[in-house]
């Protein structure tokens, strides 16, 4: 019960943590060198269905307005470039524009399903046990633990603010743009400022850095929701290489 | 065992020091208070002990902190945390994973110790600690009590020759903070090593050899525990007092009273109250109390017990499944709750959001003279119009909570609820807090203060209400 590899019982749950671990950084890498937009959509699509399987569709919609409203913002912007410098090349709000929007998403997908289906424990255990170097495993578990400390802050802001009677919905945002913006974000980049800071020392004075202990994932043996996972990944990846490659060629 | 040489320490960005020309020697087996008013220095010094001064914390450092005889700038914070075990003013600043199980076996993990041996330490500290309800809750989900309960059950199973205490005691019971004084007067037993930082003094006759008191980041005064039955110390430094009144007998239990009799129809009533988390036990089962306005009552209980639960659902933040609440003799719900109500957290840092002090207090509402001057007229009277063009993050502690009082009575409440508003606070902002609260009472609010600091509650309430355990109030 100590080294259970997961946070609740569902499929993804019972999936071990290095088979995700794995399946993440294969694609982080991939989805750098990827660009036709058939493959990243095939990436993006098959993602986006990994982490529903966590049903935190909350914390999914939440995600996703953000990134929506990131795009709106680097849209209109490139569309006042676009007019502000035409003929010089500026403003394209093509598919490239999307680009490094789908490739955020699909990264955020599969840390997602890290972050709310593995233990933390597991998770330093299995990233020790592919002996990755500390530079890269200390932020990465660092990363994928402040994404629920995030979440509860926000819980936390948002509770604070209806207690003030203060409402944040779209009405407000088009009336006062820059209250709700302050009302929201300050609070929320301050938490996130301190949390991140909280964690790195957490973590440092529990000897996360330090730990040799390397062997205990070595005997975990692969469960048939490993293989369904492992499977379908690598068919996943090979119709996402073929469309990359049949749309070059 | 520690020796710190001629140390000063300043922030940065800051010309004034936290720290100015300290020297202490603390031996092997010593138990140490370190005490003094709020913002005099106690939580730098023990940041300087852990090595997150200079390691996390930047800013100008002289002189020398050696820990077992190591220079704390020659090694690493984990190096050092393997001799000095600390447990922070926030607890939750200390966890890395989300469930407490994990969080407790953690250390052991990895250290490589066998699963076995992990399993049997996890499950005999968290029956010493009275965790083993919670053992496989979310640390989120935590009341603050059961944080540090947490915070200091993985303390215990780090096995550190030195351990360094922040407020240990900011949140627990009664009952806890005795078993607390218990567990370390052993560790003081075994040979170890105990530097306490609290401004709650009661609990620490049994093991302490010798107090520090600081001021202004000097260590003003030193000696045994007896110096602090001294009134002139405890009137220079607005230190708190050494004893408490354990029982709250002297309290009338609000349940006790006539519904219209006692409280002349101005009163707050909850019928029959029903409610249970979505993946938990039942906290509430038909529970009914009757609140008399113009009163200040105290919402005590064991850790985890739900008082933050009821504040939450009598200010309509959380749905009841079942019962009524009446207040001023009208059945209200959700909204219209959360109008009459104010509600003070513990953590400041999630409900301050603006510039100044004075903005702060009429964010979202509206510009006209009345609340300009309702603001003004509120700031005054908690002591903050000195602050009202200052940037509300660099408040003090104590000021910050005044300030977020202040944004509640901004609304005018019927019922003002605050949840550990003295937590951190020195016997002179207690006082500061207390007087409020009483004033406030006394212009008709019900005010409810979920609190285990026994001297605002002996101090201040006329009633109390008793939640029971997590199980079920009844």
């Amino acid at each position: 019960m100590i080294f259970q590899n997961t946070q609740g019982d569902g499929f993804i749950h019972r999936v071990n943590v290095l088979t995700k671990i794995i399946l993440s950084l294969i694609l982080s890498v991939l989805i750098v060198f990827l660009h036709q937009k058939e493959s990243l959509y095939i990436f993006f699509a098959a993602s986006f269905i990994y982490a529903g399987m966590l049903k935190k569709f909350k914390a999914m919609f939440v995600y996703y307005l953000m990134i929506l409203v990131m795009f709106s913002i680097s849209l209109f912007f490139s569309f006042l470039m676009g007019k502000i410098m035409s003929g010089h090349g500026a403003g394209n709000n093509d598919f490239s524009m999307l680009v490094p929007f789908l490739r955020v998403s699909v990264m955020s997908n599969i840390t997602m399903v890290i972050a709310f289906s593995t233990t933390m424990d597991s998770l330093i255990n299995s990233l020790k046990y592919l002996r990755l170097p500390s530079f890269i495993y200390f932020p990465l578990i660092v990363i994928i633990r402040f994404i629920p400390s995030f979440i509860n802050d926000v819980k936390h802001i948002r509770e604070s603010l209806k207690v003030r009677n203060i409402s944040i919905n779209f009405l407000t945002i088009i009336i006062h743009p820059f209250l709700s913006v302050r009302l929201l974000i300050v609070p929320a980049v301050i938490r996130a400022l301190r949390s991140s800071d909280e964690l790195s020392i957490a973590a440092d004075i529990k000897g996360i850095l330090e730990s040799a202990d390397t062997g205990r994932y070595a005997a975990v043996k692969p469960k048939r929701e490993d293989f369904v996972v492992g499977v379908t990944a690598v068919l996943i990846i090979a119709a996402g290489l073929f469309a990359e490659r049949g749309i070059l060629s | 065992m520690i020796e710190i040489k001629n140390l000063s320490y300043s922030y940065p960005f800051s010309d004034t020091k936290a720290l100015e020309d300290i020297n202490l020697e603390i031996k092997k087996g010593e138990a140490v208070l370190i005490t003094g008013p709020s913002g005099c220095g106690k939580s730098t010094l023990s940041r300087v002990l852990n090595g997150l001064i200079p390691h996390y914390y930047l800013g100008d450092l002289e002189g020398s902190v050696r820990v077992n005889n190591i220079d704390n700038s020659e090694r690493q914070v984990c190096e050092i945390a393997k001799d000095a075990g600390s447990l922070f003013q926030d607890p939750e600043q200390q966890f890395f994973t989300l469930k407490v199980r994990s969080e407790l076996s953690l250390i052991n993990e990895i250290r490589g110790d066998e699963p076995d041996d992990i399993k049997a330490k996890v499950e005999a500290v968290s029956e010493k600690y009275e965790l083993d309800k919670v053992l496989d809750s979310s640390i989120f989900t935590l009341s603050e009590g059961e944080k540090q309960k947490t915070a200091l059950a993985s303390l215990s199973l780090s096995g550190n020759s030195i351990v360094v205490l922040d407020e240990p005691t900011a949140n627990l019971d009664y009952e806890s903070t005795e078993m607390l004084a218990s567990h370390l007067a052993d560790l003081k037993k075994e040979g170890k090593t105990i530097i306490v930082v609290d401004h709650r003094l009661y609990w620490l006759s049994s093991f302490i050899d010798t107090v520090y008191i600081m001021e202004n980041g000097q260590i003003a005064e030193k000696g045994d525990f007896s110096i602090l039955e001294s009134d002139r110390i405890v009137g220079k430094y607005g230190l708190r007092q050494l004893s408490v009144k354990k029982e709250f007998g002297f309290l009338e239990e609000v349940s006790s009273l006539e519904y219209f009799g006692a409280v002349s129809g101005k009163s707050l009533a909850v019928d029959n109250l029903n409610f249970k988390y979505k993946k938990g036990k039942s906290v509430f089962h038909d529970y009914s109390v009757r609140i008399p306005s113009g009163s200040v009552c105290a919402v005590v209980g064991k850790n985890g017990a739900g008082k933050t639960t009821f504040a939450k659902l009598l200010t309509g933040l959380l749905k009841m499944k079942d019962g009524e609440i009446v207040l001023n003799g009208k059945a209200e719900k959700g909204k219209e709750l959360l109008k009459k109500s104010g509600v003070v957290f513990q953590n400041t840092d999630h409900q301050l959001y603006m510039k100044t002090v004075f903005e702060e207090l009429t964010a979202g509402r509206k510009k006209t003279t009345e609340e300009k001057n309702k603001a003004e007229m509120i700031l005054d009277e908690l002591g903050l119009t000195d602050f009202k063009e200052r940037h509300p993050q660099s408040l003090s502690g104590g000021q910050k909570q005044r300030l977020v009082i202040a944004c509640s009575l901004m609304k005018d409440p019927d019922i003002l609820i605050l949840d550990e508003p003295t937590s951190g606070l020195d016997g002179k902002n207690l006082s500061i807090i207390k007087n409020i609260l009483k004033k406030e009472a006394r212009k008709g609010r019900i005010i409810l203060i979920i609190t285990h600091d026994y001297e605002l509650i002996q101090d201040t309430c006329d009633y109390k209400i008793e939640i029971g355990d997590r199980e079920e109030t009844t």
